[in-house]
């Protein structure tokens, strides 16, 4: 019994120092810094091109830049939709700042803040200038919107500065809306920003550089097939008309390799952001930084003496005041810290709704039993459905000696087009294994998305020449194959509806 | 070293040689394959380009020897690309590894027609002593050797840890020679 009490004398105390501790700990966030040169350094992948130097935006560079204020925002409508004196009334109110991030204390708040920075457009024009957003436009495009007739892609924005129209938030490239016209946010977007934007500049006949010169996509280290030096401004717009929804032009990547939106559901157990696994994700912090990056300081890495950002020559000339002139319309602000940890709070979040698709157990278990025999399993293993890997872009890619120790690779090559990982900055010599979690819900496949289905991926038709991919198809052509990936392509009827089955019940 | 001393090892060894080289067994066919699980499902391979020195006298099994070479390139397991996986690096890596040796220490008899044998196992550049049981049957004047034994794949430096492949392969081995 003495030593009972012996005992509970010593534990009492430590155990209230415990409780203290943990209370006084859950108060402060240790929010990790985003610009911080060494993890830059480690998590951002090198080039394919190993003679290329690459370096960032500088410390102190990146922390002058002016803050991103998160105002408060109203939903965009289609122009017959819009509630009558809608843009007045909002003109009328006051600018009002949406979080006070130093008031926000549990997961909860952080989350729901988050969720206002993922809606929080980075780019920002005055209400008043003219927007082509009309049902005939709709129809012409074949936007998707709400039920009634919110454009769920952008926002308005009352600032100091007026009211003002903003788009290119998270939201607007990682929200999907269904058929039923359900929104679905971090779902495959399918907001066809490309194939608007290609009709806007056909309507109005503006000028746009033809690429590879533009900095959209221009790699200094690659030497551009002839297709591609011959095209003109023309074929620029040709070329963003035939983006279809679920891909999208992504800066690095460029018209001439668009790439297929992920879905963000599950990101938190994903090792490799991005197709090419371009950014590592071993911590928060790399969700910030990737958002930090993907919206407008990417435009800044500096290769050997290039710099995409047209204008820009060297980092020094990054000021508070320099403006931007990012073909995706950034302003010259950053997000604070604190913003992208909210961010990534909601965007870890975020759940998948759920899966419609009813098959009956036996056609399930065949299915599973195909895709194991068919070796999916390997690089595609349960419960994530990738095995978190990179794999070479072609077997012609020497694997460098110091990837083998730093990056997680599977050596074997699938063999689709090598173009992004290869010949674009967002390269890096490697494709990941994309999750098939939630592959049901989405509409672009492989890295291009040049095939709509799992059914196409499966469809041995497209490796031939006269094949008509069913995603994105190149507007200078008029078949290609769709090569690569040659894996349970020779299946039997029924064999392969199964392993369609289970793939679409994951 | 003397020089009648070194005459006297060298005819031994001669005479040694001459004396089993009646028990040479000529090899006829023969049939690699292995069989592993990979997501509790069992894949088959097989492997060519076998070729073997055989000694074996079923009533003197202790005086035989038995040597043989594969050819891992020729690994097949019904998926290309997993072929071409296989023999990279990661794997079986034959381009600086191109066969695949194995080599008896000591051979002798169980029971019947059962034999084992104590071989040496040489995968890229990892060598190891197995223990195999195998069978000898004699057929319309031919032997017919059998063998099956498992291996530690790991063991060899074939792949890394995974929780779909299984680290245990199971192979089979059946040589058919005329003595
Ligand atoms: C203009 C459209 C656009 C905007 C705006 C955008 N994204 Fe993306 N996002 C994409 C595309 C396209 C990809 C695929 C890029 C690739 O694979 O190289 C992508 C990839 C990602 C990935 C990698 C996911 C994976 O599984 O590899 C994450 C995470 C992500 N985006 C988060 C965000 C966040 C957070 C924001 C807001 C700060 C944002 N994105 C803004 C289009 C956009
Ligand atoms: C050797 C590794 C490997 C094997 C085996 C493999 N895959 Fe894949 N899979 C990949 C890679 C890498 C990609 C991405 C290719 C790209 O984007 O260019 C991919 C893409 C896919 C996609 C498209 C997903 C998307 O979002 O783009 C589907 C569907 C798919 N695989 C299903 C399968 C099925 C079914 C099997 C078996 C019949 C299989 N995979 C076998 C590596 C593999």
């Amino acid at each position: 019994m003495k030593k009972i009490k012996y005992a509970l004398a010593i534990l009492l105390p430590g155990a209230a120092l415990l409780i203290l501790l943990a209370i006084t700990s859950s108060k402060k966030i240790d929010i990790p810094k985003t610009w911080d040169m060494e993890e830059i350094k480690r998590f951002h992948l090198h080039p394919p091109n190993r003679n290329v130097k690459v370096k960032y935006v500088p410390e102190d560079i990146y922390y002058n830049l002016k803050e991103f204020v998160l105002y408060k925002n109203y939903p965009l409508y289609v122009k017959e939709y819009e509630p009558e004196n809608y843009q007045d009334s909002l003109a009328s109110l006051a600018p009002e700042i949406a979080v006070d991030f130093s008031k926000l204390v549990t997961e909860e708040d952080w989350i729901k803040a988050g969720k206002l920075v993922f809606n929080m457009p980075a780019s920002l024009t005055p209400a008043n200038t003219p927007l082509f957003l009309d049902s005939a436009f709709i129809n012409l495009t074949g936007l998707e919107m709400l039920p009634d007739g919110e454009y769920p892609y952008g926002r308005y924005v009352q600032t100091p500065e007026g009211l003002m129209r903003g788009i290119l938030s998270c939201a607007s490239c990682h929200t999907k809306v269904t058929e039923d016209g359900e929104l679905i946010e971090g779902g495959q977007g399918d907001f066809i920003f490309d194939r608007q934007f290609g009709f806007i500049v056909e309507r109005f006949s503006i000028p746009i550089p033809p690429d590879p010169d533009g900095s959209v996509v221009f790699a200094p280290w690659v030497d551009y097939d002839e297709r591609f030096k011959k095209w003109t401004s023309k074929d620029q717009k040709l070329a963003l008309k035939a983006i279809p929804p679920g891909v999208m032009v992504r800066q690095g990547g460029g018209v001439i390799s668009p790439i297929a939106i992920p879905s963000l559901f599950g990101i938190k157990d994903i090792k490799y952001m991005d197709r090419t696994g371009l950014m590592k994700h071993e911590n928060i912090g790399d969700l910030m930084r990737y958002a930090a990056f993907n919206q407008g300081l990417d435009m800044f890495n500096k290769y050997d003496d290039y710099i995409p950002m047209s204008g820009f020559e060297s980092h020094e000339q990054i000021t508070p005041e320099e403006e931007w002139s990012h073909p995706f319309g950034y302003a010259n602000r950053r997000y604070s810290d604190e913003q992208l940890y909210a961010l990534a709070k909601y965007v870890y979040s975020l759940e998948p709704p759920e899966n419609p698709n009813k098959f009956s157990a036996e056609l399930l278990e065949r299915g599973e039993v195909i895709f194991a025999e068919q070796g999916c399993v390997t690089c595609h293993p349960p419960p994530l459905f990738t095995n978190n890997k990179l794999l070479p872009a072609t077997s012609d890619f020497e694997i460098p000696e110091e990837d083998k120790q730093e990056l997680d690779i599977f050596n074997i090559s699938v063999e689709t087009d090598p173009f992004l990982a290869m010949k674009t900055r967002r390269g890096t010599g490697y494709y990941k294994v994309p999750s098939l979690r939630g592959a049901w819900m989405r509409e672009a496949f492989f890295h291009n998305g040049n095939l709509a289905s799992v059914e196409d991926v499966l469809d041995p038709a497209r490796l031939e020449e006269s094949y008509v991919p069913t995603g994105f198809k190149p507007h200078d052509l008029e078949t290609m194959a769709v090569k690569g990936h040659p894996f349970g392509l020779e299946l039997n009827k029924e064999d392969k509806s199964a392993l369609v089955a289970y793939i679409k019940s994951l | 070293m003397p020089k009648s001393v070194f005459t006297l090892i060298l005819i031994l060894f001669t005479f040694a040689v001459s004396a089993q080289e009646k028990d040479q067994v000529n090899l006829v066919s023969s049939e690699v394959s292995f069989v592993i699980k990979n997501a509790g499902i069992n894949v088959d391979g097989s492997m060519e380009g076998l070729t073997a020195n055989i000694l074996f006298n079923p009533k003197k099994p202790q005086k035989g020897s038995i040597s043989g070479t594969l050819d891992p390139a020729t690994i097949k397991t019904g998926i290309g690309m997993r072929d071409k996986h296989l023999k990279n690096e990661d794997y079986f890596d034959v381009e600086n590894y191109p066969q695949i040796k194995m080599q008896s220490n000591s051979l002798r008899k169980l029971q019947g027609n059962q034999y084992e044998g104590l071989f040496t196992l040489t995968i890229k550049d990892i060598t190891r002593e197995i223990s195999l049981p195998f069978t000898v049957t004699e057929e319309n004047d031919q032997f017919i050797f059998d063998t099956s034994f498992e291996i530690n794949r790991q063991d060899f430096g074939l792949g890394d840890d995974s929780i779909i492949l299984s680290d245990m392969v199971k192979i089979n081995i059946r040589l058919t020679g005329t003595p």
